[in-house]
């Protein structure tokens, strides 16, 4: 079957999608679907997210511009920030969404702050630090005790339970011995 | 120029796909890139070419005596086209890598699962990549390189937005891990857009093989976390191996599914996919690993007793044009590389 949207290409990908009550489905090639995620998002982002992230935070002023600009003089121009180690400036920062150097964070904050928050979970740093050797026990503590879990769900699924309980005892050795680390006393010295 | 050390790569199997690890039917690989740069230093982006080369000199000669073979050393600026795809196409590199006119390298083990890429959008890009589902062996890999440069250089950081990059979307850990899985039940099923959109209301992202731009030829999907920042980095590890599993799960039902009641309409597509790959004399690269998907999915359901998982994970690798190239039967001309693969596969195929 050919692609839909195309025409060329053998189609490798149907959507079925409900609307109304009635299904309908999309017969597409891997590259349309590409060239269209919001048919499911398959694929890819072509386009830059901090690109976007930046034009957005702009646009609803550039509205407001256009509303009023029928007998108001032009609005100026967003101010140009400059970074004082690279020369880098706010406009290029919005343009390509990229930075000029680690120096330009500092410089251009105004803009880069705002924008974090549609881009990333959190606005603070909870991760590793450079020059701290290695992970927190902590952090090797969730890392290998995730994993155990996910063995173990495996392992009951697959109905072996011999392996299961292998893990089982390797989960509670790993959490007795942090517990007991936790409440050795003493250690505070 | 062909570079000497990448002319043994094609024909060795990459470092990430085994013929054999743990999940390996379904999630294929698992990668781990952290990036990192040198405080006081522009971006390579815009660099000079004086800037970028005394970068990659520091970065160089700080990595040096890290792991216990020496690394290959790859300067990607005097490579020909067909050598850096090679790269590509092992997935060590990306195109990025290719823009800069100086300073860019590749710093590897000669097993391909530890890498890192000198001035790409970062001065430095550290990855790992396993095969199978082993996303905190490959961050436990990674991290030992990054701790030793650590010491050893003057990297970018602050306190509140983490590790600083050339692109804010990597601010904070500046982490992506990312799982390769191949989902063809769910394609097969119509199913994959639903499971799709779920992953992207997680806050986590999907792309196709060869990453950013790629399509999702050969039912390959690369989950990987969207965000960077405000997470640490087991929990974004814990975070996407929390949805692989689910994925996994998912991916395992449809094959169940699929065999349970829709027998034949799957034997049916498997079939044509072998019998394509086995007759075919024109093939170009999306027909082929679309029907090696296939081929793999009758695998992986011990269909085949006569065509091994070592045999399709080669062929994986070796439909792709630059490995084609080196390493198929010589095409006549550039239009005879589809009829040149056809070959190959037709060959590989006979052969136990």
């Amino acid at each position: 079957m050919l692609c839909n949207m195309c025409g060329k290409n053998e189609a490798t990908i149907h959507i079925e999608e409900i609307s109304d009550g009635e299904s309908k489905t999309i017969h597409l090639c891997g590259e349309c679907m590409a060239k269209h995620p919001q048919l499911g998002g398959v694929g890819v982002s072509p386009f830059n997210l901090a690109e976007i992230v930046f034009n957005l935070a702009k646009k609803p002023s550039l509205e407001k511009d256009a509303k009023k600009s029928d007998d108001a003089p032009e609005a100026a121009p967003d101010e140009v920030i400059v970074c004082p180690s690279c020369s880098w400036t706010s406009r290029e920062l919005k343009s390509t969404g990229l930075l000029g150097c680690p120096d330009c964070y500092r410089a251009f904050a105004k803009v880069i702050e705002p924008a974090l928050t549609a881009m990333h979970r959190g606005t603070v740093h909870t991760g590793k630090r450079p020059r701290t050797i290695g992970m927190t026990a902590d952090d090797e503590f969730k890392i290998r005790l995730s994993a155990l879990r996910r063995e173990l769900n495996e392992t009951i699924k697959a109905e072996n339970y011999e392996q299961s309980a292998i893990i089982r005892d390797r989960i509670a050795e790993l959490t007795g011995a942090r517990d007991r680390i936790a409440a050795a006393p003493g250690d505070l010295s | 120029m062909s570079n000497p050390l990448i002319a043994e790569l094609p024909a060795q199997p990459v470092g990430w796909l085994a013929d054999s690890g743990p999940d390996e039917d379904i999630a294929i690989s698992s990668r781990i890139r952290l990036a990192r740069n040198l405080a006081g230093r522009p971006f390579p982006v815009h660099a000079t070419d004086e800037e970028l080369s005394a970068v990659a000199d520091r970065v160089i000669t700080a990595a040096a005596g890290i792991t216990e073979k020496p690394w290959w050393r790859i300067d990607i600026c005097e490579l020909d086209g067909t050598d850096r795809m090679i790269l590509f196409e092992r997935r060590l590199v990306s195109r990025e890598l290719f823009k800069r006119p100086a300073g860019a390298h590749l710093l590897m083990e000669p097993d391909e699962q530890t890498g890192i890429m000198v001035n790409e959008e970062d001065h430095i890009r550290l990855q790992s990549l396993l095969p199978g589902l082993q996303l905190a062996e490959a961050y436990e890999k990674i991290d030992r390189v990054d701790c030793v440069l650590a010491e050893k250089l003057d990297i970018a950081y602050d306190d509140k937005l983490g590790f600083l990059t050339s692109c804010p979307t990597n601010l904070g850990t500046a982490m992506r891990a990312s799982v390769m899985l191949h989902l063809p039940a769910l394609v097969l099923e119509n199913r994959i857009a639903g499971a799709v959109q779920g992953i992207g209301q997680l806050g986590l992202t999907v792309r196709g093989i060869f990453g950013e731009g790629s399509d999702n030829r050969g039912n390959l999907f690369q989950i990987s976390n969207q965000s960077t920042l405000g997470e640490s980095e087991p929990e974004i590890i814990d975070r996407l191996g929390r949805v692989i599993a689910k994925l996994i799960d998912h991916e395992k039902n449809a094959r169940r599914r699929l065999l349970d009641s829709r027998m034949n309409f799957l034997l049916d597509k498997i079939g044509r996919a072998y019998g394509c790959l086995r007759n075919a004399y024109i093939l170009s690269a999306g027909e082929a690993l679309n029907a090696l998907s296939l081929l793999r999915l009758g695998v992986d359901l011990k269909m085949f007793d006569h065509v091994s998982i070592h045999t399709v994970n080669n062929l994986f690798v070796r439909i792709n044009p630059a490995h084609l190239s080196k390493l198929g039967p010589p095409a006549t001309d550039p239009g005879n590389i589809d009829a040149a693969r056809a070959t190959l596969v037709r060959t590989m195929l006979r052969e136990k």
